[in-house]
């Protein structure tokens, strides 16, 4: 669950991020402040208060549900977090897009309006097409960029305890794995270990080897990635 | 030709802003959720308007 929650986690936000950077930031879109502002604002609202309140939203008995109801017109009561595995993660992942995304627009559009115009002239006097431009200039320099900041995310998803502990709080329950639920990662399963078990051996095992994961995947990617090896490459 | 290209450009903006629009507003909706219920009181606050009846 840790390593597929960290993967979608972070490349969602980084994939969707980077679109809605682009389309706020394409020519001829006007009120390029007013998206930005948009999206940007439920930052305003802390982490935690807005986790708190996606999970009262997404009860059997809460808004979602009232409002699927007076659309459907019929009784509807999904368990969106207490029930199916897979529905659950689904849900986590989607939350942790709408809490996490603004950050990487705002990211994304420093980086983007800071890429060279001479480079896009250069291609379209060439005669490149917008896809062309895309994947031979804009996704390479974000990418060059970003890595940094992509390893970052990754690490920060392995450990992401607020977005799993207040929204899921590891739920739906199994009795499958030993103190953990169906969308405990690794940090809140160490969580629930000390605090609901005291079961302090196992969860430093699960610090040591989070911390071990973390370390090793952070050197290897960054000492290999294009950022470490041509830091000149775009200057 | 540059009026088949301009035609192109609205609809590739018209796409644009209609995504905007919708991701802005699914973006925003539990922000304004939070905002409404904040001004509910009482047994208000278990209610399914989305426009606070008796302000607090």
């Amino acid at each position: 669950m840790n390593s597929i929650w960290a993967v979608a986690a972070t490349f969602s936000n980084y994939i969707l991020g980077l679109i809605f950077a682009l389309m706020i930031n394409k020519k001829g879109i006007k009120f390029k402040s007013l998206w930005r502002t948009l999206f940007v604002i439920t930052i305003a609202v802390p982490q935690f208060v807005s986790l708190l309140l996606m999970n009262q939203m997404l009860q059997s008995n809460g808004a979602i549900n009232i409002l699927l109801s007076n659309i459907t017109n019929s009784h509807v009561e999904i368990q969106w977090l207490n029930q199916d595995a897979t529905l659950a993660r689904w849900v986590v992942i989607i939350i942790n897009c709408w809490v996490g995304i603004p950050y990487t627009i705002l990211s994304m559009s420093g980086i983007l309006m800071n890429i060279p115009e001479d480079l896009y002239e250069s291609a379209r006097i060439d005669g490149a097409g917008p896809v062309k431009t895309f994947t031979a200039i804009t996704l390479p320099y974000m990418l060059f960029v970003t890595t940094p900041q992509l390893i970052t995310q990754f690490v920060g998803n392995i450990n992401n305890f607020n977005v799993i502990y207040l929204l899921s709080n590891g739920n739906p329950t199994t009795e499958k794995f030993y103190q953990a639920g169906q969308t405990d990662i690794l940090v809140t399963w160490l969580f629930k270990l000390t605090m609901n078990s005291q079961d302090y051996g196992l969860a430093a095992a699960i610090g040591i080897l989070v911390f071990v994961i973390c370390a090793t995947l952070s050197l290897i990617v960054y000492n290999n990635s294009k950022s470490m090896k041509d830091e000149e490459a775009f200057s | 030709m540059i009026k088949s290209y301009k035609l192109r450009r609205h609809i590739a903006n018209a796409f644009v802003y209609l995504f905007l629009i919708v991701m802005g507003f699914a973006s925003i909706s539990p922000f304004i959720y939070l905002l409404m219920h904040s001004f509910r009181g009482g047994a208000e606050i278990y209610g399914s308007t989305i426009i606070p009846q008796n302000g607090h």
